[in-house]
């Protein structure tokens, strides 16, 4: 037998178990909810795989009238990888509607950029890809470790790596700009609030008041971020450690570099500084399933809480500390 | 609408559909409503696969071509292999399948996949056609496309979903999950029936008193001779002497 009908055949087989096991899934999905038709279950697979396997892109690429975007599902189900992974990385979100282009502002990977709105688009730009994990190991375009640039033109930066913004997956509340809180507040507000009945009621506080004039929401573009944990001393510390530690490994890096190949082999570099790996978030999961975090990038995983997948090529493609 | 109760939990899994499965449970559990995460879009478009002489005709046509001579790619310039003879350019599936993904959510793709759907293509078939191409391209190795086979698989199914199709997923099986609850709801009812038939029959001898029931029904004559027969009495169901 050739290799193409050997092929075939393989094929043929893991298809079969394929549909094998999404019957599978499908009766145990049945056996917990009870009264729910098969295919109506066939369906909510599907487009919960659909997300999975996109990382969020096929949100966006069914448009703003199919079943994906016009459900609040999708986003949630995804938002779990934002604070896993503190995903909020995206900007853009200003020009785009809620919803879907509100979940893009916090995740997105590769797809999101490549993939097309075949059914209809939603929203604008998507903005970069960069995202937070990413920029805590690589630092941005402006330099590594440096504040990265998330949406361009935006007017948002991603967070400064090991910063507070940056570990708990926030958007830097300094620097976002009043309209883009006004957007957000927009969002949110959307099935309530009138769009003629907001109003800024003091210099950069607005109002927004639903069809039977109440107040649903004031939004204070001028207010202080709340304080949390990295507003505290300790927190202050743990961050300039993190800080302190990045720079020391390129500063190391690049000092020898400089120097040139040091003839004692087997010397720890500058770049193999102790502590980064022990922040590293991917060694963790990795020895939670038992995989070798080598070889991470290659084991098919799937879920909203996967880092391979939500951080996907940008992370693998990305120049990593370890320079040296 | 059902709103959320919670954030999601986490599920990493390596099996994509039970991936999917653990959200829509963790979904419904969190206070969604199947509506909210698969709504209705009205009656759905049957992709019934129909036959055609002309189809079949072409395909015999086409396999009475008959197969490449054996050592055939042996005869082949080695300066100037194959794409799929060639190292893949994707090593790593995950960027494999965002390869795959990205060209299947292209305007263009997508519309022949939502026809091929609609005409009863099979899911499986066109998963298998879209990454034989990119095996044959040189894009990914044999290995990596048994991997994606699931989750291109999906994102065509969820394709197929958004444009409102009754999909076949392998060969003709489109109302493969209606008649599956058909019959699960058949049996259930047959054991509703059972259990209640069981019900009164319980209900019917537990009042019968042994002591009260009337021996003489049946006269004294017979009863002795069903006595003296006993093991020869045979049932007028049984097979009898041969």
């Amino acid at each position: 037998m050739g290799l193409f009908k050997k092929l075939k055949k393989a094929f043929k087989k893991v298809t079969g178990a394929v549909k094998k096991v999404v019957k599978k899934v499908v009766k145990g999905v049945k056996k917990v909810v009870k009264k729910i038709s098969s295919s109506k279950i066939l369906k909510a697979l599907a487009i919960a795989a659909a997300v999975v396997v996109t990382g969020g892109a096929a949100l966006t690429a069914f448009g703003g009238t199919g079943a994906l975007a016009s459900s609040q599902f999708g986003s949630w189900m995804m938002s779990t990888s934002q604070s896993v992974l503190g995903g909020k990385a995206f900007g853009a979100a200003a020009t785009m509607k809620p919803g879907v282009g509100k979940f893009l502002t916090q995740t997105g990977n590769f797809l999101a950029k490549t993939a097309a709105k075949p059914f209809g688009a939603v929203g604008g730009a998507l903005g970069s890809t960069a995202r937070v994990g990413a920029n805590i190991l690589t630092g941005a375009e402006g330099g590594a470790f440096a504040p990265g640039q998330a949406g361009a033109g935006t007017g948002i930066t991603a967070p400064k790596p090991f910063s507070k913004e940056a570990l708990s997956g926030q958007m830097s509340k300094m620097s976002k700009s009043s309209e883009q809180l006004l957007n957000e507040a927009m969002d949110r507000n959307l099935n309530s609030f009138n769009g003629s009945t907001y109003k800024e009621i003091e210099p950069g506080v607005f109002e927004f008041r639903d069809v039977n004039n109440n107040i649903i929401e004031t939004v204070n573009t001028t207010s202080t971020p709340k304080t949390g944990f990295f507003d505290t001393t300790a927190g202050k510390v743990v961050s300039d450690v993190g800080t302190a530690v990045g720079t020391n490994v390129l500063t190391g890096a690049a000092m020898q570099a400089i120097q040139g190949e040091p003839e004692l082999r087997g010397s720890m570099s500058g770049a193999a500084y102790e502590g980064a790996e022990f922040m590293d978030p991917l060694k963790i999961y990795a020895a939670q399933q038992g995989i070798s975090t080598d070889s991470i990038y290659q084991h098919m995983m799937y879920g909203n809480a996967d880092p391979s997948s939500m951080y996907g090529n940008e992370l693998y493609r990305q120049q990593t500390v370890g320079i040296a | 609408m059902g709103t959320p109760k919670r954030q999601a939990n986490p599920v990493v899994s390596s099996n994509l559909s039970e991936a999917a499965g653990q959200i829509v449970l963790d979904g419904l559990d969190a206070g969604f409503d199947i509506e909210d995460i698969a709504p209705d879009k009205g009656p759905k478009i049957r992709g019934e696969a129909k036959f055609s002489q002309e189809n079949l005709d072409e395909l015999v046509s086409l396999s009475n071509k008959g197969g490449p001579i054996p050592g055939q790619s042996l005869t082949r310039d080695s300066e100037d292999p194959y794409p799929w003879e060639t190292p893949p350019e994707f090593t790593n599936p995950r960027e494999a399948l965002d390869d795959v993904v990205g060209s299947i959510m292209q305007p263009e793709a997508m519309k022949n996949i939502v026809s091929a759907l609609a005409q009863g293509a099979a899911v499986a078939d066109l998963g298998t056609a879209i990454l034989y191409a990119k095996f044959n391209e040189g894009k990914i190795s044999p290995d990596t496309m048994m991997l994606l086979a699931e989750p291109v698989m999906y994102t065509i199914m969820a394709i197929g979903e958004e444009a409102n199709i009754q999909y076949n997923i392998e060969g003709n099986d489109l109302d493969e999950f209606d008649e599956e609850d058909e019959r699960e709801e058949e049996e259930k009812k047959l054991n509703e029936f059972r259990n209640v038939l069981t019900d009164i029959k319980k209900g019917a001898t537990k009042n019968i008193e042994t002591s009260k029931i009337d021996t003489n029904v049946v006269p004294e004559s017979i009863l002795a001779q069903v006595k003296e027969k006993g093991p020869e009495i045979q049932s007028l169901l049984s097979r009898g002497e041969e």
